[in-house]
Order: C-alpha cells, then structure tokens, then sequence
C-alpha cells in the first residue's frame, strides 16, 4: 500500500511509535503459552 | 475476539443458480462471462474461484445476509468498518451477533448454531483460539494475500492477520499514579484497580496481557510462567480486579487500569473524552505485538458474503479504516 500510495500516510504517521524491541510470537510459541496458561491460569488468580 | 477480547468477491449479470437468499447452497454462478459455468462458493479458495470481484460481488448480494459475531463496534474501528461494507453492498444485510463475546464464544456459537441460517459466517480470533480451531476454518487467500507479511498468515490461507498494535496499559490519572514500569502496578496505589480484558485462557487481549508480562519480566514468549506469576502476585497483592473493562466500567471508576491493545485503550479514552481523563502507557523495554485473524466458516450460511466481508477488509478501504482506529493493519509496514 505504500508503494502504491494507496496506505492513509497521515493515519500512518499518527501511530505511536512502535518499541524499538518487539515480540510477534509465532504459532508455535503462542500455541505453547496457550497450553501452560490453560493449564495453570486459574490456579494462579484464584 | 474478545471485548474481554478478542473477520470476501462477482459474477457479471449471468445466471445466479441455486442461490437462496439464505441457508443458500453456495453455488454461483462465476465470472463474468456467459455464467454457463458454476462456482461452490462454500469451497471456494480465492477470488480466481469466481471468476473477479464483480463475480463474487453478484454472489454474495443474491445471498442477502452476512452473519459476524463478536465484533464490538468500538473495537478498533469496527463500527466504521461494518457501516462502510454496509455501505458499499446495501443488498447484504449484516447480522451482528454478540458483539462482547469472546473469540473462544465465536468457535462455541459455530458449532452450537451449525446448519443453521443464524451460524456466524466469519470469525475475527485471537491466535491461540484460531491456532486451536483451523478445523471450523475454510481456506481463503484474498487479492491482497502477497501484501500479507508471511509470520501474519497461515499458508493455505485457514485463518490470516489482519489488524494488531501492542499490549498496552490505559489508566485513570485522577485516580492512579502514572505507572513507568510494570512492576509499579504492584504498589498499594494500584490495590482493587488493575484489569484485564478477559480470560486470558479465552480472550485474545487477554492472553496478550500475560504475554507483556512475560516478556516485560524477562522471559520467552513460548513460556508465559514469569506472566502467570506476575498476575499471581497482583492477584495476591489485591490489586487484580477480575471485571472484564469496557468503557462503562472506567467511567464509573470500577477499572482504573486496563491492560489491553494500545489501540482500544487509546478508543477508550476517545469515547469518554469528557466524562474520565485516560492515559496509555507502553511500557519501555520489550513491546508484546499481537494481530487479530480474519477466518472463513466451513459452515458459512453465507459462503460467498463470507468471502466478500475479506476481501473487504483487506482492501485498501479496509486497511486504511483499520489505521483510522489506531490500529495496524496487516498491508502496512512496521512503524
């Protein structure tokens, strides 16, 4: 979209700027987090 | 998705055989040619399937329906979006069901609801409830899939990210100190005050929420244990409040601190402007991204609107209503 000038460059802008260190987790991370959470969550706010 | 949270295509005017105004067969016509030849909407993989957008268009319009679920309007800009599909394809009714529902609720109402003409059409999912549910999914790539980072996508194209931004920390300044670090929501100025947006075992936001303290506390993102037991010292600490946040809850005062998606607690503060000052923090350091998924229902009432609705929302008009909610959309590059 950008290349294209099709992407909104003043909505663009106005983000706030992202973290100079950032995690996207990958399926597979996600998908073991998800585990541990299902299998401790409640437990740990009870 | 998740309010304690957690979404494509036309047949020139030929024949459109065997399509029902709902609980359709999804078969149609396809391409914009003679209309000699059918397309099973249902199984459809890709706009190429209908023949062009006009095609597709044709089919969903003779469907007359789109059933979504869990889709709060002021959620990241869904409002607009909605009204903008609404907008642009009047002869297609859009069916909001359960707009505060979880992303765990939309696989539940799916399978609860299936064969029949109310089934949601499309799901909007956090990851690790679509990662859990690419059984209930029907695989589509939309025009726009080589825009699509690669890590943003399943690669048949069962589920696909659309739009995200960072976990977050909105609060009431009036009534808390300004956090600087996770650690402060520990202190005794934070004691009954602090939420998040749902089940984190249900609720994509949630699930986030755990995730930013994970990382924020040093670990890795494929062992939430220093998350879990950053919560489980909140909730010892009293400071957990265990009240799904929406807007009426921080204006009455109930959830002064919400962790949630940068762009719904920047929505927050826009929506009660006026009635409660709201800050957003990102805490410095390690920043926890996450990206709502677009699925189509193998089940769809309405196959051929459910692909229509994705191309929808990654076309530019799209994309660019995503941004106008804060949000990042898929198709844009990391700033």
């Amino acid at each position: 979209m950008t290349t294209a000038g099709t992407i909104d460059a003043a909505l663009l802008s106005a983000l706030p700027t992202a973290p100079t260190e950032t995690v996207v987790p990958t399926k597979e991370q996600s998908a073991a987090a998800a585990t541990l959470l299902g299998a401790t969550w409640a437990a740990a706010v009870q | 998705m998740v309010t304690p949270r957690t979404l494509i295509t036309s047949l020139a005017a030929t024949a459109m055989l065997a399509i029902g105004l709902t609980g359709c067969s999804g078969t149609a016509a396809s391409g914009t040619g003679t209309g000699a030849s059918t397309t099973d909407a249902a199984t459809a993989t890709s706009l190429s399937a209908f023949g062009d957008l006009p095609a597709l268009e044709s089919a969903a319009k003779a469907e007359g329906n789109l059933n979504v679920i869990a889709l709060p309007r002021d959620w990241a800009n869904y409002g607009a979006v909605l009204d903008a599909f609404s907008k642009k394809y009047p002869e297609i009714a859009i069916n909001e069901a359960s707009p505060d529902g979880s992303s765990a609720e939309e696989i539940q109402a799916a399978d609860t609801l299936k064969g029949q003409d109310t089934a949601p059409d499309v799901f909007d999912l956090g990851l690790a409830v679509a990662l859990s549910s690419t059984d209930r999914f029907a695989p589509y790539k939309v025009a726009t899939w080589s825009d699509i980072p690669d890590a943003l996508k399943e690669s048949t194209g069962l589920y696909t990210g659309d739009y995200g931004g960072y976990l977050a920390v909105g609060y009431d300044p009036d009534a808390v100190p300004a956090p600087t670090q996770l650690s402060d929501l520990l202190g005794a100025a934070y004691k009954g005050k602090v939420a998040i947006n749902g089940d984190p075992t249900q609720a994509g936001a949630a699930f986030a929420a755990v995730g930013m303290a994970t990382v924020q506390n040093g670990g890795a993102v494929d062992n939430f244990q220093p998350g879990i037991d950053f919560f489980s010292k909140l909730n010892a600490a009293g400071n957990f409040v265990k009240i799904d946040p929406t807007p009426a809850t921080i204006a009455s005062g109930e959830t002064p601190v919400v962790f949630d998606w940068d762009y719904l607690n920047v929505g927050y503060g826009t929506k009660l402007a006026g009635q409660r000052n709201w800050k957003v923090v990102v805490f410095p350091g390690t920043g926890y991204a996450g990206y709502y998924n677009q699925a189509v229902s193998k089940d769809a009432p309405h196959p051929a609107a459910a692909r229509l609705w994705q191309e929808f929302l990654y076309s530019d008009a799209g994309q660019n209503l995503w941004l106008a909610g804060g949000a990042r959309p898929a198709r844009a590059p990391k700033r």
